[in-house]
């Protein structure tokens, strides 16, 4: 069969990435051009200024991107755009340019889930086997689905308030840590124990997630301590805080497990990179004798990569879209 | 000599190819907020050969979303195809559209007004954008234009003799302060 070229697109919140993929799991190049030290001087991104950027910057990330590959955008097979969910000004940056090539080099457009494609980052450096059970978990997402092939999704369950990332970054806000947030709790909880008792999300044997509960206790005890007028132990409540964070997915996760005998777990999104998070998902699945997928920290955070790798089953099948696509902020895996 | 007009400053997608200063095609889509569904399909049926010499963008004032798609697509073209590309504010167009070469110009956005100040055809200070409220003291007394219709063979005539920019440093003019900035 022939070789199939995409040239993919990702602006969903605040990098501006582009990558050339071939066959769904090769990647020729790839850029990613990220504002993080912009939004850093304002504690988070803010989408005026993230739509702003991807607007100065795009064309010259296509430039770098080709000049990688040394290939031309008249030598891909389509072009792939993330275009849900996400920063809606962002998103609309990508999209319009995305259409604008498949204008100019009469391509087919492809439009991936931004989700999806973290479920597919997975597929750059490996093959998926299904069925699997995927784990998202990013800062606007915490979903546990099953998946029996390519774009063949069960949902099982989801979180009925915040995401896991957010409450990392407002937790760590809460505590004193600087954006970005879940790393810098990542690193603190290195030095911390688990030693402030922070009470189960949600308790129970379905397969939905709470954070809004954690982080408000997390809020509360802060500010009960300040009151007292006694000193927060910064590293020990990140590391308490982290430790239920995540034993909350491993339970749900260990219960899909249990459940549905599938015996293929993937973690996804930007919260995967993650290092003890993986570290006890990893646990767990070597309990069952699973296996485990976890991209490379370059695929876990946003990158086009992975959006080109999500693509490649929608060209195969050419579930292409028409140039009056518009982006959507809000979407689920499915 | 032919040329693609974009403009999407406000919430209305215009879109004329010209040959020298005659129109061709033109295309009016009224009242699209965020106009991502019509943009690209709106160019395509005015310019669908993309057989044009250089495109001519409106950079701003005006909505953020708006203004930055339609330079988005502009600039894109313009480095794809290797056209030339001159971007133009809305401003300036009704500026070499008058007449009188005194006058103050002002246009709503909904919230508020952006004015331009121009003596001897010259912008005398950068725009600036006042509330509602504010605008209506600043009006008082003032003789201020704010429906110019545009002369496109003078807007032509007057860019003829402006040079293309470099594609990658087209970007919109952006008046409004954002909150992080106020």
């Amino acid at each position: 069969m022939k070789d199939v070229y995409i040239l993919a697109i990702e602006s969903s919140c605040d990098e501006t990435s582009m990558a050339i993929v071939k066959n769904g799991h090769e990647v020729i190049a790839l850029t990613i051009l990220t504002q993080m030290d912009t939004h850093a001087k304002f504690g988070g991104v803010v989408p005026e200024i993230a739509s702003r950027m991807h607007a100065e910057n795009i064309t010259m990330v296509l430039e770098d991107t080709l000049k990688k590959a040394n290939m031309k955008v008249s030598d891909m097979d389509a072009i792939a755009v993330a275009y849900k969910p996400g920063l809606l000004g962002s998103l609309l940056v990508g999209l319009e340019f995305a259409k604008t090539l498949c204008f100019v080099y009469n391509k087919p457009l492809i439009g991936v889930n931004h989700l999806i494609g973290h479920i597919y980052a997975n597929n750059l450096e490996d093959n998926l086997e299904y069925p699997l059970l995927a784990l998202v978990i990013s800062g606007g997402h915490t979903e546990l689905a099953i998946m029996n092939g390519d774009y063949d999704f069960k949902m099982l369950g989801t979180t009925l308030d915040d995401a896991i990332g957010e409450a990392f970054d407002k937790v760590a806000r809460v505590i004193g840590y600087p954006y970005p947030g879940g790393p810098n709790i990542e690193k603190a909880a290195l030095n911390g124990s688990n030693t402030y008792k922070l009470p189960k999300p949600v308790d129970d044997d379905t397969y939905n997630f709470s954070y809004s509960g954690l982080k408000s206790q997390v809020i509360n005890l802060v500010n009960t301590e300040k009151m007292k007028g006694n000193e927060i132990r910064k590293e020990d409540l990140a590391c308490s805080f982290q430790t239920v964070a995540v034993d909350e997915l491993v339970r749900k996760l260990s219960l899909a497990l249990d459940n549905t005998g599938i015996r293929n777990v993937v973690i996804a999104g930007g919260v995967s990179a993650n290092k003890y998070l993986q570290g006890e998902i990893k646990k767990e699945c070597d309990k069952y004798d699973a296996k485990l997928y976890i991209p490379r920290l370059l695929y876990c955070t946003d990158n086009a990569a992975m959006i080109g790798a999500a693509a490649y089953p929608l060209y195969l099948r050419k579930d292409f879209k028409d140039l009056s696509l518009n982006a959507e902020s809000h979407a689920d895996l499915i | 000599m032919k040329t693609l007009y974009i403009d999407t400053h406000l919430f209305d997608i215009d879109i004329i190819l010209f040959e020298d200063d005659k129109i061709i095609k033109r295309e009016i889509v009224k009242d699209k907020k965020y106009n991502s569904t019509y943009l690209m399909p709106t160019i395509m049926k005015v310019c669908p050969n993309k057989d044009f010499d250089e495109i001519i963008v409106v950079n701003g004032p005006g909505s953020f979303t708006g203004v930055r798609l339609g330079i988005t697509i502009a600039k894109t073209l313009a480095y794809t195809l290797n056209k030339v590309i001159k971007p133009v504010s809305y401003f300036d167009m009704q500026n070499y559209s008058l007449e009188s070469s005194n006058h103050i110009l002002s246009m709503n956005d909904g919230n508020g007004y952006f004015i331009a100040e121009y003596e001897n055809h010259k912008l005398i200070k950068p725009l600036y954008y006042l509330s509602n409220k504010d605008y209506s003291e600043f009006a008082k007394n003032k003789d201020i234009k704010t429906d110019v219709s545009i002369d496109f063979a003078k807007v032509l005539l007057h860019l003829k003799n402006v040079s293309g920019v470099n594609p990658h440093s087209v970007k919109p003019l952006y008046i409004k302060l954002i909150g992080v900035e106020q």
